[in-house]
């Protein structure tokens, strides 16, 4: 029974880390240390505060000699041990020995913090497979990934992953695309289908074509994306990096003020000074800032490219929190892309006939318009005899009819009358010369961007516009529906890079979200650029401050919050930290707090700020 | 030219970033970047990369004990 106790208990030891097991032993001993103190057993109290700092600090103090040795004095290792050591040199063992104890457990916290960071990005950075099955001399091979070319067949199976951005060629199957977009319902693909590398294949057997090479596919834009964002450093950083370079050596110097001085001028004894000098040391290290704040923008990063939300580093995050005036591209943001049917006229009313006419006779091309035509129509007719006039439309024959579907110029030149005024966006239709009706086609407004608008709105966006290429006809409807503030509509590239840019000149702060592909200036200009599912464009990539990755526009409110917290956490830390260190400061120096209370103070806050930045992981 | 390797010891990003000031001032060496968190070291050197490696290391060396540099 007592065996097994200690071999459970042996085997526990065995598996921590000695840091961790150094703290606890250090601890027992020191607690005892206390309790002989208390009881006056003064020789043993010593002793055994001497072997607990031996347990805890004899790792840190070599460290520190070593740092001494690389001429690097204000190592945070040498700055403990200074204060310990000569804690114990004039007589305050117990507070020696808690400070190096503190220190310990301060460290460990920071460690385990930064090494559960690094592993949830890790996590999400794990979404590249090395290798891939691509077909070779029509047989089956197993070949790195950064070997596949464009163009060569993967054969992708049921639980594997793509290594590389493919078009489906052959099979069905759902695919999870979480690791590039965040979204958890999965996504059906078919032959024809592109799908990023990254995603998962849940269920079919496929065989793609690869289109981009491994180093040019969405997962390594990805990881190389995640991975600079942590190197562009915030405001925030870059404040606590020139701060700690000062604070340091000003603090350790204002101990060194404080020990010689009084006792110099005879205003003070000299150990009584020194003990204030040793306050200052151990609330000379800025460890709880250097840390905590990087670490929160960390969390943020990785928190936010775990729902698809790429951004580009922590500066980033202070504009997007910033930003009070959202602008919107119409066309592949607020709306799909796709375009759908929003009225058919016929002159003799059976517009279902009509559809099926167009559809036919627009079967050979592949305009967007034509072919939300086809998609919509319902029968299939026989057509023959098709012919294509550029950027006017095309002709055909449908049964004995000649059937012509077009626009305006199309039917002036074909001698067609058309008397009614046709709406914007519409393909004029005429059978036999003589005009019978006209449809309509509309953008396709993405479902979730009402509710996106709305809560930006409740975020506190005091103004939402959209830009747009587009005519007003066709754009003021999305304007409506969406319930946004101003429409610029008829926009060259190059008028909506003017409008952000005056803008943005303004003591507003300017949002603006495009596709990224054809507006990458107007995402430089504004104050924080938005690319929506540009993962796939070098440029948008380049221009954008944040990528999402799905296009979802109920991303952009949810990074609107991530960038808020993120900075809100950073920014807490520093005050409190910073208010908790001055404070420690000052009443050490007018000795109303003694080491005891500067470690507690400055572990406590250690802790309390890295924890609040881990809080930024889980969001 | 641009080098990137892993560096793995470092105790915290202050130390990083007085690492990355030493190493900023080793001869052929125009900027250091050390990311704490990715535990990533961005070099722009006109070095030969042998030459670099071995330079940057030692420099790693002088600073702590601890710090592994890999390709």
């Amino acid at each position: 029974m007592m065996r097994t106790f200690f071999e459970r208990a042996y085997e526990r030891i065995r598996k921590m880390d000695g840091e961790l097991f150094r703290i606890i032993a250090g601890a027992v001993v020191f607690a005892i240390a206390l309790i002989l103190d208390l009881c006056r057993v003064d020789v043993a109290a010593v002793i055994f505060y001497i072997i607990s700092f031996l347990i805890v600090g004899a790792e840190v103090v070599v460290d520190a000699i070593i740092s001494v040795i690389h001429r690097n004095p204000f190592d945070e290792k040498f700055l403990m041990s200074t204060a310990s050591v000569c804690a114990l040199i004039i007589g305050s063992y117990a507070e020696g020995t808690a400070v190096m104890l503190f220190y310990l457990v301060g460290d460990y916290f920071e460690k385990k913090a930064v090494h559960r960071s690094r592993l949830s990005i890790k996590a999400l950075m794990d979404i590249c497979p090395d290798k891939a099955s691509v077909i070779r001399d029509g047989k089956e091979m197993t070949v790195p990934a950064s070997e596949v070319k464009v163009g060569e067949t993967l054969v992708i199976r049921p639980g594997d992953r793509f290594s590389v951005d493919c078009r489906v060629e052959e099979g069905e199957s759902d695919t999870d695309t979480s690791p590039i977009t965040g979204e958890s319902v999965p996504r059906p693909v078919a032959p024809g289908d592109e799908v990023q590398s990254g995603c998962l294949n849940i269920n079919g057997m496929l065989k793609c074509i690869s289109i981009r090479e491994q180093s040019e596919s969405a997962a390594s834009r990805i990881l190389s994306m995640i991975e600079e964002a942590s190197e562009n450093k915030s405001k925030e950083e870059d404040f606590i990096t020139s701060f700690s370079r000062y604070y340091t050596p000003a603090v350790v110097i204002c101990a060194v003020l404080l020990a010689f001085i009084p006792p110099l001028l005879s205003m003070r004894g000299w150990v009584d000074s020194i003990r204030t000098a040793l306050t200052f040391l151990v609330v000379s290290c800025p460890c709880a800032l250097v840390i905590s704040v990087p670490l929160a923008f960390f969390g943020g990063i990785g928190g936010a490219a775990a729902k698809g939300i790429l951004y580009k580093g922590g500066s980033s995050f202070a504009d997007m929190a910033g930003a009070n005036i959202a602008v919107f591209d119409k066309t592949g943001t607020l709306t799909s892309g796709e375009f759908e049917i929003a009225d058919i006229y016929a002159e003799d009313g059976d517009t279902a006939a009509l559809l099926n006419i167009a559809a036919a006779a627009e079967t050979g091309s592949n305009h967007p318009v034509a072919l939300c035509i086809r998609k919509t129509a319902e029968g299939e007719l026989s057509v023959s005899g098709l012919s294509e006039f550029p950027g006017k439309g095309v002709s055909a024959v449908i049964g004995t009819e000649r059937v012509l579907v077009g626009n305006r110029s199309l039917m002036e030149q074909e001698n067609v009358r058309v008397d009614m005024k046709i709406p914007p966006n519409s393909v004029i239709v005429a059978r036999d010369g003589r005009f019978a009706g006209y449809i309509t086609v509309k953008d396709r407004i993405k479902p979730e961007a009402r509710s996106a608008i709305a809560e930006l709105i409740r975020l506190g966006f005091k103004k939402t516009v959209i830009l747009t290429g587009d005519h007003e006809e066709n754009a003021v409807s999305v304007k409506r529906e969406l319930g946004i503030n101003e429409l610029h509509a008829s926009m060259l590239p190059d008028d909506k890079y003017k409008y952000i840019k005056k803008l943005s000149g303004s003591s507003d702060r300017v949002m603006y979200v495009g596709d990224g592909i054809n507006d990458a200036p107007t995402l430089t200009a504004a104050d924080v650029g938005v690319a929506m599912g540009g993962i796939g464009s070098e440029a948008a990539i380049e221009a954008a401050d944040l990528v999402i990755t799905s296009g979802n526009l109920s991303k952009l409110p949810e990074a609107v919050k991530t960038a808020r917290s993120t900075i809100f956490i950073a920014k807490t830390n520093i005050i409190f930290a910073l208010t908790v260190k001055i404070a420690m400061l000052i009443l050490g120096a007018a000795g109303v707090v003694g080491m005891w209370g500067a470690v507690v103070a400055d572990v406590g806050v250690s802790i309390v700020a890295i924890l609040n930045s881990m809080r930024t992981l889980k969001k | 030219m641009k080098f990137k390797y892993s560096l793995k010891g470092l105790d915290c990003p202050n130390c990083a970033v007085k690492l990355q000031a030493m190493m900023e001032k080793i001869d052929g060496v125009d900027s250091a970047k050390i990311n704490f968190l990715t535990e990533k070291i961005t070099l722009e050197s006109s070095l030969e990369e042998e030459q670099l490696l071995t330079a940057v290391r030692k420099c790693a060396a002088d600073f702590s004990g601890k710090i592994v540099i890999e390709k």
